[in-house]
């Protein structure tokens, strides 16, 4: 079972890598010898790492949830005396440590491949990581339950996949209220400034808890909401 | 003592009228079935008994106490099997399955219960193959041990035969009739195999659109309707004898029919009648023990007539 796995690990990696390097040497052509061109490329190696992460958090549960009616065993989740949520989160634990291993390799080859070797204080890193990809897994909450009721919302989601990266590119400030844009400029400030948890502004870090943990809490609110319509409508275990 | 009690049961899907009022209770250790034809009302019944369906109106009690929409605890009571052999993880190897599944229940299954079980199922040469590499009665029988290994002392097994050989259903008979006799174990089943119906229900509930049109065990059900059906041995004829009974199951043995028909002691003459004035020869009648199926057959004909006559034929 193993060597599948790597396989799609492996082939997951390099498809990655393929698009990071497509985009890096796109932007250095584009911007030819530009002064700017190193910060545009701390940006793209910080901004492609968090959406690597992003997409994790997301596809987590709304594909997992997809997977799991199509194959006949959401139902058999659901049956569970710990009921779903706690199952759910479970899945959400899970796939935070296998978006570990890869997106720290990820990082690693990015880095090389970019030539910038950006500052990486794992204790910062790991905090703003966390409460950026919190609302990462809310959405899927909500994508996932939208999957439950329509059974069918790739195009959505795959827009909302790429759509994702607008939010890195939104001015810090007020807008740092969104969790990704917030997380993102924390992280770019982090590694590419050398700055610790502690040097980083006070205000935007709980800023960013806050938002984060609304978001995902909010997601599980639409959730149960989502699926007490399903239940109701006996399609839970519909694919 | 009742371990399940469906008490009014009603859900409406847009127009249609998928349980009407159902009301039955099961006893522990008891095996139940669920009998009727497609869009009957069985599963919906079945999920709603596992919370996975919310009603509309009525109520479900399991282990005594109320289930309400979104109750969970339910599950350290009862589990079920739904869809056969969708229930399993394909990429996960027989025993991955087993331990996974009574995970889900927070139970760390030991080798020697896995053991057990996989015995039990005659999957023990297979506990290292992955489930998508099995046969699909293989896939069946895993589905059922994966919810045994969560220890509930309540199935509910929804169409466990489905798509299954006769080998194969043989002996997944013969698993659930241990499952209660070895285990103690409550199991409620809806099938369309009468035979596996026969030979394991203690009773056997008939739903049709949505009620309960007959319940009863297998030994009442066949008294109250034995009286009632007839086979005729007669060669001959110069017709076919289902023109005479459209009703009735006719076979060719040889030169020979056997007519299986249910009549009343009185249409018995017009049926003895019916055949000699079509040029049968009347060899034997015969008071035939029916089985499950015959019955079934008898009780949606009964079914249907009734519609007719009330002029509710519309589906």
């Amino acid at each position: 079972m193993m060597k599948s796995y790597m396989f799609n690990f492996l082939s997951g990696l390099i498809t990655v890598v393929i698009i990071f390097s497509i985009l890096l040497f796109g932007a250095r052509f584009a911007m030819g010898n530009s002064t700017n061109l190193g910060n545009t490329t701390e940006a793209l190696v910080v901004g492609f790492f968090l959406w690597s992460w992003l997409l994790g958090g997301m596809n987590t549960l709304t594909w997992g949830i997809t997977t799991e009616a199509e194959q006949g065993t959401l139902e058999q989740l659901y049956m569970s005396p710990y009921g779903f949520k706690l199952v759910s989160l479970a899945m959400l634990g899970i796939s935070f440590l296998s978006n570990l291993l890869f997106t720290i390799p990820l990082l690693l080859i990015i880095m090389l491949i970019s030539g910038k070797f950006l500052h990486i204080d794992v204790l910062t890193v790991g905090f703003i990581l966390f409460f950026t990809i919190l609302p990462a897994y809310g959405l899927g909450y909500v994508f996932g339950g939208l999957a439950l009721l329509y059974k069918r919302i790739q195009s959505l989601f795959q827009i909302l996949n790429m759509g994702v990266v607008a939010f890195f590119l939104l001015p810090p400030g007020v807008l740092d209220i969104i969790p990704f844009t917030g997380g993102y400029h924390l992280l770019s400030m982090s590694m590419r400034g050398n700055l610790g948890l502690l040097q980083l502004p006070l205000p935007k870090v709980i800023i960013l808890m806050v938002s984060s943990i609304l978001v995902f809490l909010s997601g599980m609110w639409i959730y149960s909401l989502i699926e007490r319509r399903v239940k109701f409508l006996g399609i839970l275990g519909h694919y | 003592m009742r371990v399940v009690e469906v008490e009014n049961l009603r859900k409406v899907f847009g127009d249609t009228v998928a349980v009407d009022g159902i009301s039955f209770g099961v006893g522990r250790g008891e095996i139940v079935a669920l009998l009727g034809p497609n869009g009957a009302g069985k599963t919906t019944t079945i999920k709603s008994i596992l919370n996975l369906i919310v009603p509309d109106s009525g109520r479900i009690v399991v282990a005594g106490r109320d289930v309400r929409p979104g109750d969970y605890w339910l599950y350290d009571f009862i589990s079920g099997v739904l869809e056969g052999n969708r229930n399993i993880y394909w990429r996960l190897t027989v025993e991955q399955n087993i331990r996974f599944f009574a995970g889900l229940n927070g139970r760390k299954i030991s080798k020697r219960e896995i053991d057990g079980i996989l015995e039990r199922f005659g999957l023990g040469e297979k506990r290292k193959t992955e489930a998508r590499n099995l046969s699909r009665g293989m896939q069946q029988k895993l589905a059922i041990a994966s919810v045994l290994a969560r220890k509930t002392p309540i199935l509910i097994l929804d169409e466990p035969t489905l798509g299954l050989d006769v080998d194969t259903t043989y002996q997944l008979m013969e698993i659930v009739r241990s499952l209660r006799e070895d285990m103690g174990r409550t199991i409620i089943v809806s099938s369309h195999n009468m035979r596996f119906v026969e030979n394991t229900a203690d009773r056997v509930i008939f739903i049709n659109r949505g009620k309960i049109v007959a319940e009863g065990s297998v030994e009442q059900l066949k008294r109250m309707f034995s009286y009632e059906t007839y086979m005729f041995r007669a060669s001959g004829g110069n017709i076919s004898p289902q023109g005479i009974f459209p009703d009735g199951k006719v076979e060719r043995v040889g030169d020979e029919w056997r007519i299986y028909v249910s009549l009343n002691q009185s249409e018995i003459y017009d049926a003895v009648d019916a055949l000699r004035s079509n040029g049968f020869l009347l060899k034997e009648i015969r008071l035939q023990e029916p089985d499950l199926e015959s019955i079934y057959m008898r009780v949606m004909k009964e079914e249907r007539s009734d519609e007719t006559a009330s002029g509710n034929g519309n589906a």
